[in-house]
């Protein structure tokens, strides 16, 4: 009986082992981290306790545990941080890019030129453990390929987050956009309607979780300092900080997307400006700067007398600029592939990405979805329907075979050869070059057309955020006789298919499948020159109309002008 | 202990369980291996199904070791034995060697059945060198020695081999869903994700647009594996190994068999 007595029960014996068994749970599930060593050797102590015959010797094994326990807290503060690896992801992202990215010849990448200027700088980032300025200097060595299929996305949500809401500067309640008419206005003004505000409890991308963070303390009082001072949508601004607005375009190192047309550039280049304090700032001058005070605005006053007004920060300017480019941009919010009204001579057919469903995507077959265009096209024809406007504003890309599946509605009848695909290496799985330096084609990708709308007028409404199919869609139907192009901006101008790889705190996107044209050429894609290649017909101007359209009304003006002047076409 | 040894080995290999269980997992994987190759060959099925083949062969070393260690638990066997003599120590040591070696060795054989089959259908292939694949299949040994260890602490605490088959299945299925889920999903620190680990092959993969057939995947594999991961494979499988045995040990020692 004695015996007995001295162990304890099985039940009670399990104790010993639940540690143990909940260090594995927790290492499967959140994985193993060094900062937690203590605690995973203290889940594994109990288990001497199996072991331990006397009382005393499970109270000290305990009492290990708990001290390792506690130790862990200090052990996880002494530690240093986890090291992010910012070196060896560029390292691994160039040399993956100099091997496959397609449009290196085309758009004159000097490889050691970059990697001599970027090298020594991601070291740098990854001596300081930096993710904000590691996220810039990948904006900026992405932005080096003027091209809207390279693209860095931080792969830790809240980390992407706050580095894109600290790497645009900061809010002095406005945005500023070039009128067509080479002024520059203010735009999206804090205390206007329609107009963004610190105040919006919600926006797309997730800024309100966080931009709180960013405000100053008193920036109740400061909110309306341009708005009491006169300051409206379309105030003529004549100097930011004392300085004209071109005097800070080389300021501005990077871009939220890319621009490979010039002109697009151009156009987005005054809304960055927007956020700059300082243009020598080191190491960049769109870091956002909390103990930035305040940037003096010269404007034109309703007399056209200039007036100053020095407006404090408010706190970080990403969500007013993300605001902006989405009032200008964004087209019409409905379903993709859906068809609306505009008036009685004219539908809108929006296509945010080219794209049916899923089953179709990564095959040819697009039959079921222009049976039901075909039917819905003749019965708009039947109904007295003369215009169609395409809205492709911010298209996000997607299948050439929905391109070409809409496209051949329109087309004038007959076979169209759409692209042709490259010759690849199957072993190496590499798109090689002949030795006149041109991609070798090989199938053409073409479709027949049906010329459904012959009689009637067709306008495609883009901009600088419609990319990829997007721009396959204008290039292809932009050069039909009765279509037009129109919009603020052209089209990006980005249409090799593209590809991505992982890296370890992000991953990074570029083009890696030429599509070829008859002369072995990659399409679309702007060249060193960074003129548009893809079909464009009139831009909508961006004038004070339009400012007051868009940012007071919250109308959308692209579209009411298209509407306006289908008449004239 | 030999003798403990023999009769664990004489009942596995009267378990017609065992035996049906080990055919059919290996006719599917064979057969799944037939039907997902083409003409890249066998080596492109490993690269892109091999982590998923080796996570199902992790059930066959549940398998294996529930019925080494814990059938002699429900027929008392384990009771009689102490009885009669037979140190603890030797009872579980016995058990738990005989039960986690033979497990790993059935789980890391049933993966050549589909390597095997495939590769006879097509043929290897050149996406990936055939010595790394089998290097990574043998290496397969030691994430399954860990999880059959693990197995065994399980075992001597549940005695019911069809809890243990049912937890062995559920680790090696939810762990197989979740390689890709998680950021260490692929890393050496438990069995199942070092199996993912194994089953990763570098590789650049890129595609093709094609008039008729659309986007035609085409790669180009790494299949070699760095010394660190070979080494850290075996280093880590045989420390967690050795610390599940103690484990187990000192769970059995003083465990009151009624």
């Amino acid at each position: 009986m004695d015996y007995i007595k001295k162990y304890i029960s099985n039940r009670a014996r399990l104790i010993f082992a639940a540690p143990c068994f909940l260090g594995v749970f927790i290492v499967f599930v959140y994985g193993f981290h060094i900062k937690f060593l203590p605690a995973y050797i203290a889940a594994a102590l109990p288990v001497l306790c199996f072991y331990a015959e006397k009382k005393k010797w499970r109270i000290s094994v305990f009492s290990l545990t708990a001290l390792l326990l506690i130790g862990n807290i200090g052990w996880y503060f002494a530690m240093p941080s986890e090291h992010r690896e910012y070196y060896k992801d560029f390292e691994t992202a160039f040399a993956l890019m100099k091997e496959h990215y397609v449009l290196d010849k085309e758009k004159d990448i000097d490889w050691n030129k970059l990697y001599s200027k970027y090298e020594p700088l991601f070291k740098e980032a990854d001596r300081l453990q930096d993710p904000v300025y590691d996220y810039e200097l990948w904006q900026e060595f992405t932005g080096e390929f003027y091209d809207g299929h390279v693209q860095y996305v931080v792969k830790e949500e809240d980390e992407g987050l706050r580095a894109v809401v600290e790497s645009y500067g900061n809010d002095y309640g406005l945005s500023l956009i070039r009128l067509s008419t080479g002024e520059y206005a203010a735009v999206n003004v804090e205390g206007y309607d329609n107009c963004y505000s610190i105040n919006d409890e919600e926006d797309d991308y997730g800024f309100y979780r966080i931009d709180d963070e960013y405000h100053p303390a008193d920036v109740s009082d400061k909110r309306l300092t341009l708005k009491n001072a006169g300051l409206h949508n379309g105030s003529i601004i004549t100097k930011w900080n004392g300085k004209d607005i071109t005097e800070y375009y080389d300021a501005v190192k990077y871009y939220l997307t890319q621009y490979p047309v010039k002109e697009n550039e151009e156009f987005y280049l005054p809304m960055y400006v927007a956020g700059i304090s300082n243009s020598d700032r080191v190491p960049y001058a769109q870091r956002f700067d909390k103990d930035s005070g305040s940037v003096t605005i010269s404007f034109l006053d309703e007399n056209g007398t200039e007036q100053t007004v020095k407006a404090p920060s408010l706190g970080a300017y990403t969500p007013r600029l993300m605001d902006t480019f989405s009032k200008i941009d964004r087209g019409v919010n409905i379903t993709n592939l859906t068809w609306q009204p505009v008036d009685d001579d004219t539908v809108l057919l929006r296509i945010r990405e080219m794209a049916y469903d899923a089953d179709t995507y990564a095959g040819v077959d697009y039959t079921e979805m222009t049976n039901k265009l075909r039917e819905e096209i003749i019965a708009y024809k039947e109904a007295g329907i003369k215009n169609i406007i395409f809205d492709l504003r911010a298209n996000s890309g997607g299948s050439p075979w929905f391109v070409m599946s809409v496209a051949g509605l329109f087309a004038p009848e007959g076979e169209h050869v759409e692209s042709y695909s490259t010759v690849i290496d199957e072993k190496s799985a590499t798109f090689k070059r002949g030795a006149d330096g041109k991609y070798t084609k090989k199938e053409p990708l073409s479709y027949t057309g049906e010329d459904l709308w012959h009689d009637g007028q067709i306008v495609l409404l883009v901009n600088a955020m419609c990319v990829s199919a997007g721009d396959e869609m204008t290039y292809t139907m932009g050069e039909y006789p009765n279509v037009k192009v129109m919009g603020f901006t052209r089209t990006n101008s980005s249409c090799q298919a593209v590809t991505y790889e992982s890296l370890q705190n992000g991953d990074i996107a570029f083009s890696a499948v030429p599509n070829l044209d008859e002369e072995s050429e990659p399409i679309i894609d702007t060249r060193p020159d960074r003129l548009g290649r893809t079909p464009f017909d009139e831009y909508i101007p961006m004038d004070t109309e339009a400012v007051k359209a868009i940012f007071d009304l919250g109308e959308d003006y692209a579209l009411n002008y298209t509407q306006m002047h289908m008449d004239c076409l | 202990m030999k003798n403990i040894i023999r009769s664990a080995y004489y009942d596995l290999r009267h378990s017609k369980f065992f035996a049906v269980v080990y055919l059919l997992t290996a006719v599917m994987l064979s057969l799944s291996a037939m039907i997902n190759v083409d003409e890249k060959g066998c080596g492109f099925v490993i690269f892109e199904n091999g982590y998923i083949y080796w996570m199902t062969s992790a059930f066959i070393a549940a398998l294996a070791v529930g019925i080494i260690c814990n059938d002699d638990h429900i027929d008392k066997t384990i009771n009689y034995e102490i009885l009669s003599g037979h140190s603890r120590l030797s009872i579980f040591m016995a058990r738990s060697l005989f039960g986690i070696l033979f497990a790993a060795a059935a789980a890391t054989m049933i993966n050549f059945f589909p390597l095997a089959a495939g590769s006879m259908l097509k043929g290897f292939g050149d996406m990936s060198r055939f010595k790394d694949v089998i290097l990574r299949q043998l290496l397969c040994f030691f994430p399954y020695l860990r999880f059959a260890a693990f197995v065994t602490v399980i075992c001597f605490i549940i005695k019911n081999s069809y809890v243990v088959f049912a937890a062995g299945f559920l680790i090696s299925e939810i762990g197989m869903g979740l390689v890709d889920f998680f950021d260490h999903g692929r890393s050496l620190y438990t069995s199942v994700f070092n199996i993912g680990l194994l089953g990763d092959f570098g590789a650049w993969v890129i595609y093709n647009l094609d008039p008729v057939n659309g986007v035609v995947y085409y790669g180009r594999y790494k299949s070699e594996l760095d010394m660190d991961v070979i080494v850290g494979t075996i280093l880590v499988s045989l420390i967690m190994t050795a610390f599940y045995l103690f484990m187990g040990y000192g769970i059995f020692r003083r465990d009151d068999m009624d």
